[in-house]
């Protein structure tokens, strides 16, 4: 899994949603609100000591709404490891890299895993 | 015979500049970035404004029923270690921002307001200006203030 890559990026503010084709044929759709709840910046994360390659099991669960924290303002690749996402509340430290991407994919067959 | 020379020297050079050009990628960046395809949608003008939360009338008593008020001095209390999110608004509606710490001490600097059920006081470290966010009172107590406070 440490190889997949996304083949292509669509972010869809009308739907709030962000699609990510990877290169294992693999769909995900990520709601913009699971997106700003898994913020990686260590900042959202609670401090470097809780800094994980990985996603907490918690953001989930997060229900955060229609608000300015989960509006997408901007997003821009980073090099060809990840992307990095402004939100409209000026929000831009999370830089996602595509392992932490793939591990954050909320459908159902990841999500057993 | 010098002529003939000078021509092919000239094809020479043509040639290996040519092979150069062709080998390096105008721009290395675009290079890397077109291993895939990334898109974004632009959405419509009109948004929505943050609901589930109330902000008080002048008529409200602006500290409540456990003596929190603007000015006061509280610890976060009752996590059972696990600390207390604060976060960017007045309800769980709105992101965490930071961890605060049980037993951390926090000054109160607005509120309060009503959000999900809880009542939010934004609190600052008066150590760290940039540990600030709103907290559930529920979490709160009230401690007297701290004498070395700079």
């Amino acid at each position: 899994m440490n190889d997949v890559r996304p083949v292509q990026i669509r972010a869809n503010k009308s739907e709030r949603i962000l699609g990510i084709e990877w290169s294992d044929g693999h769909s995900s759709r990520y709601p913009f609100e699971l997106l700003r709840a898994g913020c990686p910046c260590a900042s959202c994360r609670g401090g470097h000591e809780n800094m994980r390659a990985e996603p907490d099991e918690e953001v989930f669960s997060v229900k955060l709404g229609d608000v300015p924290e989960t509006r997408l303002r901007k997003i821009e690749a980073v090099g060809a490891y990840a992307v990095s996402v402004e939100w409209e509340d000026g929000h831009h430290y999370g830089i996602y890299n595509w392992h932490y991407l793939r591990a954050l994919c909320p459908c159902e067959a990841c999500r057993q895993k | 015979m010098l002529a003939g020379s000078v021509g092919l020297t000239a094809m020479l050079c043509f040639l290996c500049f040519g092979v150069f050009w062709l080998a390096v990628p105008s721009n290395p960046a675009e290079t890397d970035n077109a291993a895939f395809i990334f898109t974004v949608i632009p959405a419509p003008t009109l948004t929505a404004t943050p609901e589930g939360y109330l902000t008080p009338t002048p008529t409200q008593a602006l500290v409540s029923a456990d003596g929190i008020a603007v000015g006061a001095y509280v610890q976060i209390f009752g996590t059972e270690g696990q600390g207390l999110r604060l976060r960017s608004g007045p309800s769980t509606d709105f992101p965490p921002l930071f961890l605060g710490l049980e037993a951390e001490v926090f000054k109160v600097e607005d509120g309060p307001k009503l959000g999900n059920t809880y009542t939010w006081w934004y609190l600052v470290a008066p150590y760290d200006k940039t540990r600030s966010g709103w907290a559930a009172s529920t979490y709160l107590s009230l401690v007297e203030a701290p004498t070395d406070v700079p």
